[in-house]
């Protein structure tokens, strides 16, 4: 071996080493964009089982774009099966909603980030038809012809500003009750309108829902939608403070302690006492549990409206009612709900005590104050804006806040519910309102500023 | 001689069904096809819209479905029949007494579910509950409607079936006559 021969084998062998050093650290050290959640750098993520070749495409170039998408979406139930993003999110050419992401561009494929409920019921089709049968169908509906609640929130809150007006609805009342979905020239939809995910949106194709208010996308997860936080996002507050009653009842207590250690993944209708030690909001409303089975109609197991300014057992076929549903037929599925847990006199005695407190709401609050108002309205002695009206506004509250929170405090059985914040506020209000009323009628005026 | 008058009606008797059975066979195929629905010409754009669709035989193997494969009821040969005499009159008809710019397509296009058959599906589809090779997602989105679980028939999902870009044939056919 010559001299230069060995140099020459020596100097590479020192430049290999020095590769494979510097290979070796460089697949060590993280790379400096790196950090958790962002999966283009954490891994690839090729999977070509199941899925359509669009699909992929989406996936792939989506990962980098939307990191927290993806992310949610691989742990889902439809990344098991096979329902990736242009799955929900494809549209056709000819849809209004059509568009098309830089990706697709010059593609024949069209997307929307709209998913009407219509799209999750290709698949999930008893439980669109289901909803469209409930109370939550009509949760924007209810209120396109509301003008007085239309007043308040453009006029009053929005305080009729010539630019923002529609700021509260947009932020507020959009959000959980849903609006009729526009799009613009684009087919995007309108800042005015989305994003919200608003319980009875209106969607440009006409179907109305909307699925991700309770089963929030990309996850959609079984444990979400039967833990009570699904409900919570919109049934709290003065006016209806459904997960706070909840808290407060002894289903809250047994859930509160022990609710982490509950297995929430079972199957529909095989989710049952045993998985949970204490009901959830989804339990009573809608599981499949015992004989009765899942269902999406949150008014199928409902007697009384407790949300209306008089209660009444419900007696109406009509959606859109706010008497919808049966009564009688409600209230025998509930009891089945309850037996599951309790025996048959505890279940009796429970309704027997609540419907006492609607009825008490009904006949010493909600009749004698309808009646003073009525007479005031007659004599021309309430103001014409009823949120300046000292008697106008303690009516409000009366039935809308107080009066609602006495009745499902009851029938929820969250005890500071139907009392503090409930019945004792309620005599507060009619000995109020009495006084107002005495007053007006003794002056002929209308007092104050 | 009497045998041989059985014999001969017999013969006829079978002469004129199998004859009868060819004409009918041949007019049902005659009238169920691309070529005679567009002897209407309100039907150009539907078919404009089918010619650019898999089931027009826009695919590979050049299949195609014929309009009354879809479009009539294939419960039972007297269904067929009663189908095909209720649209066909309608369509005459139509055609003779109404105004037909005044149809509004689109808006028809909300009630496929009256003017195509599950059945008619099936007919080919046939084995789509229990296909072999079928991915996951198929065979869950079906699942609901093999179990009878849901009232949607096949057109209430693949709503745009059969015909690719109607929308916007119809809309770029409306322009057109409108002359704008």
């Amino acid at each position: 071996m010559t001299t230069v021969t060995r140099q020459l084998l020596i100097f590479l062998g020192l430049g290999l080493g020095l590769l494979t050093v510097t290979g070796a650290q460089a697949q060590e050290e993280p790379k400096k964009t790196e950090h958790m959640g962002d999966m283009s750098h954490v891994q690839a993520i090729t999977i070509d089982r199941g899925l359509t070749e669009k699909g992929a495409e989406c996936i792939a170039c989506h990962k980098d774009k939307n990191p927290g998408i993806i992310a949610d979406w691989k742990d889902s139930r439809h990344a098991h099966v096979g329902v990736s993003c242009i799955d929900c999110h494809g549209k056709e050419k000819d849809s209004p909603m059509a568009y098309q992401c830089e990706g697709i561009e010059g593609t024949d494929s069209y997307i929307s980030v709209l998913v009407p409920p219509s799209t999750c019921g290709r698949c999930h089709a008893r439980e669109q038809e289901q909803f469209n049968e409930s109370g939550h169908f009509r949760s924007y509906r209810q209120i396109i012809p509301k003008d007085s609640l239309h007043a308040l929130v453009k006029r009053h809150e929005g305080q009729d500003h010539p630019e923002l007006h529609n700021a509260p609805n947009e932020t507020g009342c959009m959000q959980c009750h849903g609006t009729e979905i526009k799009l613009g020239e684009d087919n995007r939809p309108t800042q005015e309108t989305w994003p919200n995910a608003g319980m009875g949106n209106i969607y440009p194709d006409g179907s109305t829902g909307d699925c991700d208010s309770c089963h929030t996308r990309h996850a959609f997860t079984l444990k979400e939608s039967r833990h009570p936080r699904a409900c919570a996002s919109c049934h709290l507050g003065p006016d209806h403070p459904n997960i706070e009653i909840f808290e407060n009842s002894k289903h809250g207590q047994v859930f509160l302690v022990e609710g982490d250690d509950w297995t929430w993944d079972s199957a529909p209708d095989a989710w049952e006492p045993g998985d949970y030690r204490g009901p959830t909001c989804a339990t009573c409303h809608m599981s499949g549990i015992g004989e009765l089975k899942t269902t999406h109609n949150i008014t199928e197991r409902l007697y009384w409206n407790l949300w209306a300014k008089e209660s009444r057992v419900r007696n109406s076929s009509d959606v859109m009612s706010p008497w919808y549903g049966d009564g009688p037929a409600g209230r025998e599925k509930m009891e089945k709900v309850c037996l599951s847990c309790h025996s048959k006199t505890h279940t009796k005695n429970f309704f027997e005590q609540g419907d006492k407190a609607v009825r008490l709401y009904n006949e010493a609050y909600w009749k004698p104050a309808k009646a003073m108002k009525d007479e005031l309205a007659e004599k021309g002695l309430l103001k014409e804006n009823p949120w300046a009206d000292e008697f106008q506004i303690a009516f409000y509250h009366m039935w809308h806040h107080q009066g609602r929170r006495a009745r499902q405090g009851a029938l929820m059985a969250g005890p500071d519910y139907a009392h503090w914040h409930g019945f004792f506020e309620l005599q507060q209000d009619i000995y109020k309102l009495k006084g107002i009323y005495e007053k007006r009628l003794e002056t002929g005026k209308i007092e104050g500023y | 001689m009497r045998l041989t008058k059985i014999a001969a009606v017999l013969v006829f008797l079978g002469l004129f069904a199998v004859v009868s059975w060819a004409v009918t066979d041949y007019a049902f195929d005659a009238t169920g096809g691309e070529a005679f629905c567009t002897t209407c010409h309100t039907m150009e754009p539907i078919a404009e819209a089918y010619r650019r669709d898999i089931h027009g035989g826009n695919n590979p193997q050049g299949i195609q479905a014929q309009c009354v494969d879809c479009h009539l009821s294939h419960d039972n040969p007297l269904a067929y029949f009663y189908t095909k005499a209720k649209f066909g009159l309608n369509d005459v008809y139509a055609q003779t007494f109404k105004d037909l710019d005044a149809i509004d397509w689109q808006a028809l296009r909300e009630h496929r579910e009256d003017y195509v058959f599950d059945s008619g599906c099936l007919k080919c589809h046939r084995r789509l509950e229990t296909a072999p090779g079928q991915d996951s997602r198929t065979y869950v989105a079906h699942r609901p409607y093999f179990l009878g679980e849901t009232e949607k028939k096949c057109v209430s999902c693949h709503e745009h079936v059969g015909h690719k870009d109607l929308s916007s044939i119809l809309q770029a056919n409306h322009r057109q006559e409108d002359g704008t």
